[in-house]
Parts: structure tokens; sequence; C-alpha cells
């Protein structure tokens, strides 16, 4: 009789695993709430829109990626390599070029506003309790080209964390759970910079010009030829310098 | 509890004739169905629904020619492009229905869409097979829409906000016919910036454009999520189906409707031998039946290898191995969702469930 009970109980248990497709329905980026709306710049204040060669991810860095200090080494040395090691734990969720398909999965209705909606995406198994993440990137369409952005800002917000609206990325089900991730204030900016509660000027487009709003800019990645030029500096100074040395090595030999 | 309501306004005969020699239009029983969309006072909002009652027949005649796309009615006398046109996804907003068909029974309630009409050739171009139903019987009707159901302008009060996150949604399934499960999700946008969101109207999630006019094909169930606590009735008029439905199964998820608004169990659905049995659920195909809670309950056929062991051959939700199940009931005006491994696509026919 007890075997009875328990084989139909374990056969429930590993039915359990496999009954449903996990799938969540995601929004992100740009929202209007509480009068104010949430735009996405460059670090030149222009808005991110179409024309200007840009991506928009949802995503989350590996398990146990300690993020504050992962930010905190790469803007303590932020060169192209430590960017594209940084960029390497995170993993996207979805990406999206600031709408150059308006009308399919994503919506730039004015500049630098734009959100995307995913009416079903499959969450990998490694994403699910992970807090996610708004990363912008210039100078790049693909997230696989991420280490080659020119810009970024990386946002996130304290409920995506601690939350139950929307929290931390849920494992999905067979109809897909709602997870927007769109804020019109972003409580933490890693990466970038953040400027609120302001009157949105006319490269906001019409309809969004005169209204509040909160602007998450990117934030210039330095170039290599930047760097170059900054060895360069060194370079010459560090020469300067030795030679200085050396001439004073041989003002003192004289002296002597 | 009962959740839905069923009211017979007038029984017609089934078949009156009409002016045109050897034409008949169907004037099948009229009526109305109420469907109780669950709020979430009691569980997660989640009700899955059909739309049973018919909208009404424009053109019913007899098919006299057919090849792999078309049907001809000689006797045909619709105008060029009648019962023409596409919803945004690409769906035909009209169909025919097999009604009848004496030299083969299995084709009655099989529906295809019309891509064409042509009234010098009297054809009728369509997006499936219609070959070999020389001389069976159909009607034309226009597929209920997004609009037709819960209202041009949401007059049935769902939930709507300015995106999917702050409505109510509708759920409609795609399959791809390998296993792929893909969802479209319809909402009711209320605008709060005057015209930044494209102003008020039925949306699809991800984008752009009225979605009001997205067709709901007679076959295809739905799925909605409430974010309010309370209940929201829709009323929906029309006719009832009077012949035996058919709706095609695909490998993977079907989200499918139940033709006629009458309560169905388990074991009336008819579609216990198309779906693949086995000792538990993870070894079965599968019935999903969304609960009061809004919660699935899952059922299969179980096969017990054992000779009884795991509680015999039978119905039986996922959980309770040895209870029978087989008269456990689908509520009328509900949807569920049909899993199947099978490769092969599967006609379910259901036979008319009451005289």
């Amino acid at each position: 009789m007890k075997a009875r009970a328990i084989l139909p109980m374990f056969a429930l248990f590993l039915s359990g695993i496999s009954l449903y497709s996990q799938n969540i329905a995601l929004g992100y980026g740009s929202t209007f709430a509480n009068g104010e709306y949430s735009v996405f710049d460059d670090a030149n204040g222009d808005p991110l829109d179409p024309t200007n060669n840009a991506l928009l991810v949802a995503g989350y860095f590996d398990a146990g990626y300690d993020v504050t200090a992962g930010v905190s080494a790469l803007k303590s040395d932020f060169t192209v390599a430590n960017f594209s090691s940084f960029v390497s734990n995170f993993n996207e969720l979805y990406s999206d070029d600031f709408g150059t398909d308006v009308g399919n999965a994503s919506a730039n209705i004015a500049p630098g506003f734009f959100f995307v909606d995913v009416s079903s995406l499959a969450v990998p198994a490694a994403a699910v309790g992970e807090t996610p993440y708004i990363m912008a990137l210039k100078g790049v369409t693909d997230f696989a080209n991420a280490g080659l952005a020119t810009e970024v800002g990386l946002f996130t917000d304290s409920s995506f964390a601690t939350g139950v609206d929307p929290g931390q990325i849920p494992a999905g089900e067979l109809i897909p759970t709602n997870y927007s991730l769109k804020k019109e204030v972003y409580s933490s900016v890693l990466l970038g910079s953040a400027l609120e509660d302001v009157t949105l000027g006319a490269e906001y487009g019409g309809i969004l010009q005169g209204q509040t709003g909160n602007i998450y800019a990117t934030q210039a990645v330095p170039e290599p030829s930047t760097y170059a030029m900054m060895l360069g500096a060194l370079s010459f100074g560090f020469v300067y310098y030795k030679r200085r040395i050396a001439g004073k090595k041989t003002d003192q030999k004289q002296e002597a | 509890m009962k959740k839905t309501t069923l009211v017979l306004l007038a029984s017609l005969p089934l078949v009156a004739p009409l002016l045109e020699a050897q034409t008949t239009v169907h004037t099948n029983p009229v009526g109305f169905i109420n469907l109780t969309i669950k709020g979430t006072d009691a569980g997660k909002g989640l009700t899955g629904i059909s739309v049973p009652m018919l909208p009404q027949v424009l053109y019913s005649g007899v098919i006299t020619g057919s090849t792999t796309s078309t049907i001809t009615d000689n006797n045909a006398t619709w105008a060029d492009d009648a019962y023409v046109g596409l919803d945004s996804n690409g769906t035909p907003t009209h169909y025919i229905e097999i009604t009848a068909n004496a030299n083969d029974a299995t084709t009655v309630g099989s529906i295809i869409g019309i891509l064409d009409s042509d009234d010098a050739a009297n054809e009728l171009t369509l997006n499936g097979d219609p070959s070999g139903l020389d001389g069976a019987s159909y009607v034309i009707r226009e597929s209920h829409t997004i609009a037709s159901v819960f209202g041009e302008t949401n007059s049935v009060g769902l939930e709507s906000g300015q995106d999917s996150g702050s409505s109510d949604l509708i759920y409609k399934m795609t399959n791809d016919g390998n296993g792929g499960l893909g969802w479209g999700i319809y909402y009711y946008q209320t605008d709060p910036t005057g015209g930044l969101f494209g102003g008020d109207g039925w949306r699809k999630s991800g984008v752009s454009g009225d979605a009001k006019d997205t067709v709901i094909l007679p076959t295809e169930g739905l799925i909605v999520r409430r974010i309010k606590n309370t209940d929201v009735t829709i009323t929906i008029p029309g006719s009832i189906k009077t012949n035996s439905s058919r709706t095609q199964i695909l490998k993977g998820y079907n989200l499918v409707s139940l033709n006629y608004p009458v309560d169905m169990t388990l074991s009336s659905l008819g579609i216990k031998d198309l779906l693949r049995s086995g000792q538990d659920s993870a070894s079965s195909d599968r019935v999903y039946l969304i609960n009061d809670s809004g919660l699935f309950d899952i059922y299969y056929y179980q096969t017990d290898p054992t000779g009884g062991l795991f509680g015999g051959n039978g119905w039986r939700k996922s959980g309770f191995a040895t209870t029978n199940a087989e008269n456990d009931v689908v509520p009328a005006g509900h949807s569920v969702i049909i899993y199947r491994e099978d490769q092969q696509q599967a006609d379910w026919s259901i036979d008319v469930p009451f005289n």
C-alpha cells in the first residue's frame, strides 16, 4: 500500500518539472508616470533615437558577480579593455536598437523616449532570481558587440532587487507573466548620469517639449586613441622627467 | 458555481429556403452567453474564454467544384471581392465552414479562411486546401474580432492603462506548427498624455496601430488576465452551432475554444484518442483548464503500465493519479489549452452536444 501512495507522488514530482513553458511578457525603458517622462540621452545631451546608433538592453549580471565592485573598479580604470571585460559579465534578456524597427517590437515615439514590449520571452534558468539592469549603449546596435560601445549607461531600481513589483527576474509561466521594468525614475545610476525633474527642451520633439522629465544619459567609454594620446603624453613626460633626472645627475656630477 | 448563462431567444428552422435557387441560408438558434472574467479577489485573475456564439451567416451554398486552394459555387451571387480582408496579423476576416457533406462527414465543421472572391468565376480562393469538398454545403461568416467581443471602445470595462503593464490583458496564442509557442497580448490603451502613446484604443503589445479588428477565429480560445479584484461580465449574442465542430491540433500548445455554449466534461470532449497517454502527466499529452482561482488544472489520460499500481487507466488531474476525472466539467464559454507531442497535425471533432 505504501508503494501505491509513493509512486504517484514521485510521478507528480517528476511531471511538475516539465509541464509548463516558462515565459514572461517583458517591458522596459521609458514611461510616463506621476506627471514625469523618463528619457535616454547620450553623453552630449542628445536624445537617443533611431538616428544615432544605440542599443537599450534589459539584462542581468552573472550570478555571484559583485556589480558594485565591478563598477567601482571600472570607474577607477576606465579603459576599453576593462569595459569589455565588465560587459562580458552582463547577459541580455532582450535588446533593441532604439526603435529602428518601429511598429515591430518597440516604440520610439519621441526622441529619447523609448520603450520595448516583448509579448513572450523565454527566461533562461540562469536569469531567474537575478536583479535586472537597463543598459544603454551607444555606437553599437547588437549586444554581441557591446564591448565596442563608445558610450554606456547602466541603471537599475531598488525595487528590481527587493520589491515585488516587479522584483527580481521571475521564472515565467505558460501564460506570460507581466514583468515591467519601465520606470519614470531609476533609483540607481551605476554608469552614466541622471538629470531628474527637469523641463524637457525642443530636442525631445514637440510632444515632450516643456514636459517634466528624468534624463538618463550614457557616459563616454574612453577611446583607445584617447589612451594613446594619454600614453603618449605620459611617455613624453616620462622621457622629459628622465632627461631632467639625467640632467640633474650630470649637473651633480659636474658640480662634484 | 456556474459562471456562464445561456439564453436561447428563439429556435428557428435550421434551413430556410431563399429566393435564389439552390441557395440556402442557415438560421441557427440564437441567444447570448454571459462570460465572467474573474477578478483577483479570489485568484490570479486568469480566465480562459471561448466565444461560442456565432456571427450571422453572410452567405450559404453548395460547393460545385474545388481545387487545392479554391472552391466554386455555380449558383454563387456574391460580389467581386466580397468577404475579403486581412487583419493586422494577416488572418482572413471571413471564413467558410462546411456544414454538411454527404460524401465525407469527417469534413463537417472544417473552417477555412477566405483570401479572395471572384464573382465572374463564382470562385473563392481560400487559405487552406478544400479539394474534395464537391457537394458539401457551406456558410460564410465574418469572424469575431477584439472589438466585436470586448467592444470597440472597451464597453465591457476591462481595466485600461497607458500600456500592457497597467491594463487587463487578452492573450492570443500562436503555434508555428513545430511546437513553437508565441503569444499576442492585447489591451485597451488609455493614453494619459493626450497623444504620445497614439491615443486611446485596442493595442497589441509591442506593435503600434489599432488592433480592434484583430480576428478571433471560431476555433480559437482566449485567456484574459484581469488586474482588478472585481469580476467583469461579457455578454455575447449570436447563433449556436448546430453541426459538429472541427479544430486542428498542432504539435505543442494549442489554445482552443469550445464551440458550443454548454458545459462539457473531459470525457465528452472526445479528444482522448488524439492524445498520447502515459503513466503520468509528464509522459502524456495534456489538457490545461484554468480554474476559478486562475490556476491551471492539468489533465491527462493515464495508461497504467502496472495494471493498477499507478491508479489505473482513465482521465486524471495531475496530482490525483487515482481519482477518475472523466466527469470533471469544462464550463460553457471556457477555453482549454491542449498540449500534443506528436508532429502530425490532428483534427479534433466534437459532435453537437445537445438535441
